[in-house]
């Protein structure tokens, strides 16, 4: 008994001396900024009419960020990162064999089918917010299963309770996902810096080699305000079955980042210089800045 | 040493003598002279009126539809002499599919086949094939036993033989990324990737994908004897060699070979995959292990009616399949009228001679069937000897 204890101790001594230094994963923390020259968007109608909305958060698009070994410049007209091998033939290029990746906002379903991914989360205040943005400045208001417009963000809220069985804001995606307010509003990720938007992120276990580049891009909307990087039709997104509502909700594609170039098209903003990463514990700064025509 | 003591002994010695045991006795043990690793050569690549021909093909003895038979001297019968038949060969004279056997690997090495195509450069006039389908089906087959009460004339009871199913896994990549050394070791399609960074990563260069889920996952394969198939890009690359890896996953507990049967197909996979596609995979092994012998009814007429019972299915004659051979179809829980319809057209004077009409060549004038008014086609390659009620 008397060598007993010494030994135990040693042993929970050695337990405790393992550390993870050796390991190749890291959470990188940084900001975003987008200049607000390239945020602005123009809308048209089916008319053929044609407007800009500028200065608003709400017509930021979603932001895909990942870690890559380098970019080539040289693959498109845009900045891109390097890819491997190209394997087979439906692909354009080489995988990029991201090291992490993380979103800032991601397209949502707005509990009605004429908003599936229409919706990108921490953008919006409230219910009301989404109402006016569309109606006012998307130009095109949100209808119901009818074909009525929705005016009221208490209908707004009670029909997506109903149909996805919620029973908080809490757990409406394109309300609360950038974090909820005292008084219940959402936050949007992105604050407004004068000229330019910016958002803290954070990519979290990433794997790290020396010298990798953090790059991405903004899907920007389209002229009718909807996503490249969300298929509306995907089967394999979430299905509503709600009496006479039935619907696919869409989802992002799962390659995104192995393979950007499939989902950026004319009008998106895409990362021009890259921040090198050499110390993982350092934050980074990347600027979504050029605006791929 | 107390009997209590002694007690604790022995024990300790069972305990022990049980841990050695490594339960490879389980096992099927490889027999006869069926490598474990097979190299098949090169196959030709089947064109959809070829492939049409050879799903027409009858098991056992029987004549093709008229006009099918391609030689005109010889009657070539079943998909698996139609194989062999060095008349049905692409231009280079390899043959247009394949059936073998394989024993399984010693433990630790993998076993299985390979063989090669390319898919010819067309000429100036002639279309350029861009996609091929690889098909591989291992015996046997997937026939479980089930008795719906509404669809009885289609879904009867089927007993499944279990020990003589065996599974391969199918891969297809070009011949340039195969590590393998065909007959000798199976290899696989994956190549390294170093990025600039210097991480490196394992690249698959292999193009057979096969969906498994909903979620989009694309490396599965088939289970338990179901065949496999995987479409293949090959425009823009007539000429250029491609290997075919089947990944021998399990061997039948019976005999310890695994028949099979493969091909490649021009155009896609949509539409011609089922257990029906390969029909006759499940050859008998000559050197049999621990086959049921003759007389263990029923695995014995499952193991070897096997063959004849997928004819069945594949032509849509189950019902007749299961009158005719009863032990074949759990007959004790089959519908007690379940054969009323089918005996009352072919054996209408109940002079117990339904088998002998059913089976009796469909040419043929001997048979009383036309005097009897029987409308129905006889069905000579779905009769089984051995199982014959």
């Amino acid at each position: 008994m008397r060598h007993a204890l010494p030994l135990l101790l040693a042993v929970l001594a050695t337990g405790c001396a393992y550390t993870e230094d050796s390991l190749l994963h890291v959470d990188l923390r940084g900001k975003i900024r987008i200049p607000k020259d390239v945020a602005a968007i123009t809308l048209s109608d089916a008319e053929n009419n044609t407007w800009t909305v500028e200065d608003d958060v709400r017509a930021l698009g979603p932001v895909w960020l990942g870690v890559f070994s380098g970019i080539d410049d040289k693959l498109f007209d845009y900045p891109h990162p390097e890819v491997g091998p190209v394997l087979g033939t439906d692909n354009p290029t080489g995988n990029t064999y991201p090291y992490g990746s993380m979103s800032v906002g991601r397209p949502d379903w707005g509990c009605y089918e004429t908003m599936n991914c229409r919706l990108i989360t921490g953008r919006y205040e409230s219910y009301d917010d989404v109402i006016g943005f569309f109606r006012d400045e998307v130009r095109d208001p949100i209808l119901n299963q009818e074909g009525d417009e929705i005016t009221s963000g208490i209908e707004y809220r009670e029909h997506c309770y109903e149909t996805a069985y919620l029973t908080s804001d809490q757990e409406v995606g394109f309300i609360s996902n950038g974090g909820l307010d005292k008084n219940g509003n959402g936050i949007p990720y992105f604050e407004d810096m004068g000229d330019y938007f910016e958002a803290e992120t954070t990519i979290y276990h990433s794997l790290f080699y020396e010298g990798a580049v953090v790059w991405g891009w903004m899907d920007a909307p389209s002229r009718t305000f909807d996503f490249s990087t969300c298929d509306a039709e995907s089967p394999l997104g979430w299905q509503v079955f709600y009496y006479d509502e039935q619907y696919l909700t869409g989802q992002v594609p799962i390659d995104l980042l192995n393979f950007p170039s499939k989902y950026i098209f004319a009008g998106d903003v895409v990362v021009q210089d890259p921040p090198v990463i050499t110390d993982p514990e350092k934050d980074f700064t990347v600027e979504i800045d050029f605006r791929y025509e | 040493m107390s009997n209590k003591n002694t007690l604790l002994f022995l024990s300790a010695v069972f305990v022990l003598t049980g841990c050695d045991r490594k339960g490879t006795d389980y096992l099927p043990q490889a027999v006869g002279d069926y490598p474990s690793v097979l190299d098949v050569g090169s196959l030709g690549i089947m064109t959809r009126d070829q492939f049409e021909l050879f799903n027409q093909m009858r098991f056992d003895g029987q004549a093709p539809p008229d006009g099918l038979a391609s030689d005109g001297e010889t009657a070539i019968v079943s998909p698996v002499e139609w194989c062999r038949d060095p008349a049905n060969r692409d231009a280079d004279g390899n043959p247009l599919c394949y059936y073998g056997q394989l024993s399984g690997s010693v433990s630790g090495v993998r076993g299985g086949a390979t063989y090669t195509f390319s898919v010819p450069r067309a000429a100036d006039s002639g279309d350029q094939i861009t996609e091929v389908c690889v098909i591989v089906d291992a015996e046997s087959v997937f026939w479980n036993q089930s008795i719906s009460p509404t669809e009885r004339e289609e879904d009867f009871a089927y007993p499944d033989f279990p020990n003589d199913d065996g599974d391969l896994d199918l891969f297809v990549g070009m011949t340039s990324y195969y590590t393998g050394s065909p007959g000798v070791e199976l290899g696989d399609f994956k190549g390294f990737y170093t990025d600039s960074r210097g991480r490196q990563l394992e690249v698959e260069y292999g193009e057979c994908l096969q969906t498994g889920s909903r979620l989009g996952f694309n490396t599965a394969h088939a289970g338990r004897a179901s065949v496999e198939a995987c479409p293949i890009e090959v425009g823009n690359r007539a000429d250029v060699p491609f290997t075919v890896v089947l990944d021998t996953f399990s061997v039948p507990l019976d005999d310890g070979v695994l028949a099979f049967g493969t091909l490649v197909v021009e155009g896609d996979c949509r539409g011609i995959i089922d257990e029906c596609t390969i029909r006759g995979e499940a050859l008998i092994a000559t050197e049999a292990g621990t086959v049921p012998a003759e007389g263990e009814s029923p695995a014995y007429d499952t193991r070897i009616c096997t063959p004849e019972l997928e004819e069945a299915a594949c032509i849509g004659v189950q019902r007749d399949f299961c009158c005719l051979h009863p032990s074949m179809c759990w007959a004790e829980k089959a519908p007690e009228d379940a054969c009323d319809l089918f005996f009352a057209e072919w054996d209408p004077n109940r002079d117990g001679r339904a088998r002998e009409r059913y089976c009796s060549d469909p040419d043929s004038t001997v048979s009383d069937r036309s005097d009897l008014g029987i409308e129905s086609d006889p069905h000579p390659e779905v009769c089984c000897e051995a199982a014959a009620g």
